[in-house]
C-alpha cells in the first residue's frame, strides 16, 4: 500500500492507495494517529485509489472517527468505490461517517467546521 | 470451461497472511478471476487467516488450497489450532451510534455476506473451512 498526504485549505488530506487490510493497516494508522493528535484535527481520508477494505480497516476508522468526536474538528471520507462502499454498508457504517462523493467536497464540508 | 487447484502452506502470522494473498493475487490473475469476485476472496481470506493468527500463540502452518471451476472460486483454509467454527460467532453490531459502536465479528460477518458458500468441519484435530463465490451483478 501507498499513501500520499496533502494539505488543502488547512485539511490534512490522507490517499492510500491498493489494499487496506491485515497486513497494510498499519501504515494507515501510522499516518492517521499522528494526524488526529492535534487539538483540532480536519481530516479527509481519500479512498478513490483503494481497492477494498477488510475489518481491519474498519477498525482503525472507527477509533479515528471517535477520537475527532468532541474535538470540534471533523473526520470525512471520500472516493469510495463500490468495493469499499459495499464493505462500509454490509458493516453498517455508512451512518457513522462523513461521506463525500469527491476529495473537494469532502474538504470543503470539514474546512468549514 | 476452466478448472484448476493450487495448494500451498503458510505460517500463521501477518507476514503468511500477506503470503496467501500474494499467491491468491497471482493465481486469480492466471485462472481470469473477475475481479468483481477477486477482491471479494481477498478480503475473506484476509479476515478468515487474520483470525487464526490472532488465536495462534504456537507455531503453526496453515494449508490452503485455492480453485477454480467455471466462474467459481474457492479457497479451502486449514489448520491445526483449537477448534473454532467462526460460522458460530455471534452477529456483530452494525447499528450502534459511533460512541457504542463494537467491531468485534465484524470481519467473519463480511465473509459470510460477500460468499455465496461457508462451511466449516473438524476433522482429524484440525479446523477446515470452505468458501465459495460467484460473479455477482452487483459486484
Amino acid at each position: 500500500m501507498q499513501i500520499t498526504e496533502a494539505q488543502q485549505d488547512g485539511v490534512h488530506v490522507i490517499a492510500p492507495s491498493g489494499r487496506i487490510d491485515t497486513t497494510t493497516v498499519g501504515a494507515l494508522e501510522a499516518r492517521l494517529v499522528p494526524a488526529l493528535a492535534v487539538a483540532r484535527p480536519r481530516v479527509v481520508v481519500d479512498f478513490s485509489g483503494v481497492e477494498y477494505i477488510s475489518s481491519a480497516g474498519l477498525r482503525v476508522l472507527l477509533v479515528a472517527a471517535r477520537r475527532v468526536q468532541g474535538t470540534g474538528g471533523g473526520l470525512a471520507l471520500c472516493g469510495m468505490g463500490d468495493a469499499v462502499r459495499q464493505v462500509f454498508q454490509l458493516a453498517g457504517f455508512l451512518p457513522l461517517f462523513t461521506i463525500r462523493d469527491t476529495r473537494d467536497a469532502a474538504v470543503k464540508q470539514i474546512a468549514a467546521t | 470451461m476452466m478448472h484448476a487447484t493450487e495448494s500451498l502452506s503458510v505460517p500463521a502470522t501477518v507476514p503468511g497472511v500477506r503470503q496467501a494473498i500474494v499467491a491468491f493475487e497471482r493465481f486469480g490473475r492466471s485462472h481470469k478471476v473477475p475481479a468483481g469476485s477477486e477482491w471479494r476472496v481477498l478480503l475473506a481470506l484476509d479476515e478468515i487467516l487474520s483470525n487464526i493468527v490472532r488465536h495462534t500463540s504456537e507455531e503453526h502452518a496453515i494449508d490452503m488450497t485455492f480453485s477454480v471451476d467455471g466462474d467459481i472460486v474457492g479457497v479451502e483454509i486449514v489448520d491445526s489450532t483449537a477448534a473454532f467454527n467462526p460460522l458460530l460467532a455471534p452477529p456483530p453490531d452494525t447499528t450502534s451510534p459511533l460512541a457504542e459502536r463494537r467491531p468485534g465479528g465484524l470481519g467473519i460477518a463480511l465473509v459470510r455476506k460477500l460468499m455465496d458458500e461457508t462451511y466449516y468441519e473438524r476433522r482429524n484435530n484440525r479446523n477446515h473451512f470452505v468458501m465459495r463465490c460467484r460473479p455477482r451483478a452487483d459486484h
